[in-house]
Formats: C-alpha cells, sequence, structure tokens
C-alpha cells in the first residue's frame, strides 16, 4: 500500500481500511412479531485508526538547523534594510539645498517650495502618513493650515519616499493636490520651523 | 563627454544605471531602462547640480542628462 504522509506522519493509508470496515458486514440478526428489524454488527472501524502510524517527527538537530538557517535570513534582512535606508538617505541628501540639508538635521523637517507658489514642509521624523505639512503666511508668521499624504507605492525606504514628495511638489505641485489626501487642520497652529527660506 | 546616472527608486534605495554619452551601446541600455520604466508607470525627474536645484519632469530620455531619478507615480495616502 502505498504510505500517505500528513503533517510529518508516515502512515500505510489505515484510512482506507478504516472506510473499508465502515457500512460493511451489516446482519439481520432478529425478528419482532410485528416487524423485521436489523442489528447493525459493524467490526469497530477505529480499531484500524492510527494503526499503522509512524513518527517522522522532527529532531532536535532539525530544529536548529531550521533555527540557524531563520536568523540568517533575518540577519541578511536586516542587513539589507540598512543598506537601502543609507542609499536612500545618501540620495535625498544629494537633491536638498545646503539650506534644507541644515534644517532637517536641525528641526527633523525640510522646506519645499511648489511649483504654484504653495509652501510645504516635509517633516523626516514622523512617518510618512500625513507629513506634508502646507504653510500659510499669516500676519503673525506660519501657520499650518493642511496636512497632505501620498507617497510611492511598493514601500520603499522613507527617505526615498521623502524625495518622492519634494520632487512631485517642486514640478507639479497641482497634481500631488489632485493626488494626496488632505487633513485641513482646525486649529492653525504655527509651524515647528520658524524660519522658512 | 557627459556621464550620466538614473536612479530607479526602489526597495533597496535605488537602483542606478550610468551611461557614458559617448558610448551608444551605454546610451541604448539607459535609453531601454528609462522607456521599460516610464512605460511601467514611472515618472522620471532630471535633476540638475548637486545643491538640490529644483527638478523637471523628464518625459523623453536626454542622453545628456546628468541625473534622472525615476519614481512611480504617488498615491494618496
Amino acid at each position: 500500500m502505498p504510505a500517505t504522509e500528513v503533517w510529518g506522519y508516515t502512515a500505510t493509508a489505515p484510512h482506507i481500511s478504516t472506510w473499508t470496515a465502515w457500512n460493511t458486514d451489516w446482519v439481520s440478526t432478529g425478528t419482532l412479531t410485528t416487524a423485521t428489524y436489523i442489528v447493525v454488527n459493524t467490526p469497530n472501524p477505529w480499531a484500524f485508526w492510527n494503526t499503522t502510524w509512524t513518527t517522522t517527527l522532527p529532531t532536535r538537530d532539525d530544529f536548529a538547523l531550521v533555527d540557524s538557517r531563520t536568523n540568517d535570513e533575518i540577519v541578511n534582512q536586516q542587513r539589507a534594510r540598512i543598506e537601502a535606508k543609507a542609499r536612500a538617505e545618501e540620495l535625498l541628501r544629494s537633491c536638498l539645498t545646503s539650506h534644507q540639508r541644515e534644517q532637517m538635521d536641525e528641526s527633523g523637517c525640510f522646506p519645499v517650495a511648489g511649483s504654484d507658489g504653495g509652501l510645504f514642509l516635509i517633516y523626516t521624523d514622523r512617518g510618512t502618513s500625513g507629513n506634508v505639512t502646507e504653510l500659510f503666511d499669516e500676519d503673525d508668521g506660519l501657520v499650518e493650515i493642511a496636512r497632505w499624504c501620498a507617497h510611492p507605492p511598493d514601500g520603499l525606504p522613507q527617505a526615498d519616499i521623502f524625495l518622492a514628495q519634494k520632487l512631485a511638489l517642486e514640478t507639479d505641485e497641482m497634481n500631488f493636490r489632485l493626488v494626496a489626501n488632505c487633513h485641513w487642520s482646525r486649529e492653525r497652529r504655527s509651524a515647528r520651523m520658524p524660519e522658512v527660506a | 563627454m557627459t556621464v550620466g546616472t538614473l536612479h530607479t527608486m526602489d526597495r533597496s534605495g535605488d537602483t542606478k544605471v550610468i551611461w557614458d554619452s559617448d558610448q551608444p551601446v551605454e546610451v541604448e541600455a539607459a535609453q531601454a531602462t528609462f522607456d521599460k520604466l516610464t512605460a511601467a508607470g514611472y515618472q522620471a525627474f532630471n535633476v540638475v547640480g548637486e545643491d538640490g536645484d529644483r527638478g523637471t519632469v523628464m518625459r523623453v530620455f536626454d542622453p545628456s542628462a546628468e541625473r534622472i531619478i525615476m519614481v512611480k507615480q504617488l498615491v494618496g495616502g
């Protein structure tokens, strides 16, 4: 009989014996005065169940091997992530002005002038959702009027996303507004960065 | 002679294709990458200089460009 392997166990198809035994050997064994009745005289089909199973459970060495492979994968993934982050940050910094770089290092955000005259801050220390703040120049200084949320798909490193937002705002601000989700600020808050060049 | 670099944003940070404008084979390879990515929905930005000068959207590959950054179209978050 062909062996069947399920979840690490091997069996020589005992289930076939079980289901063969099922519903066989029906025997009529008695009568009543008013009717004939039948008694089911089935041999216990469960006697076949699990009788020929042999275990192939993984050994301690197997677990150790899996653990070491998993650890290697985790280390490699972490290394790749760190390298990707560094590469993306290098690309972002190379596309910023010296003023933007200073502001990013000091304040965790850098200013961007949109192609249609809008003034924005791209925050680099609050994730990538709603991290683009639009500013408005009021009499008493710059205030935040809205937060915009748009980013490229596919899980890029954060610095790549900031650069994509910057390029989009600088080249086609209107399209950025059309694509992005907007959260208008109910109360006008003072922008974190007092000086926007 | 111009040495151009095409940066494609991806999960590894970015992947670079570098070409020498005097080498037709390299220009052809860079243009093929550019065309393939734009057909796949990427947007190309021509970035001039190293100090954050404002970029421009590039619709046709220019072998004389110094830096091109390819980004997938933004989506609302």
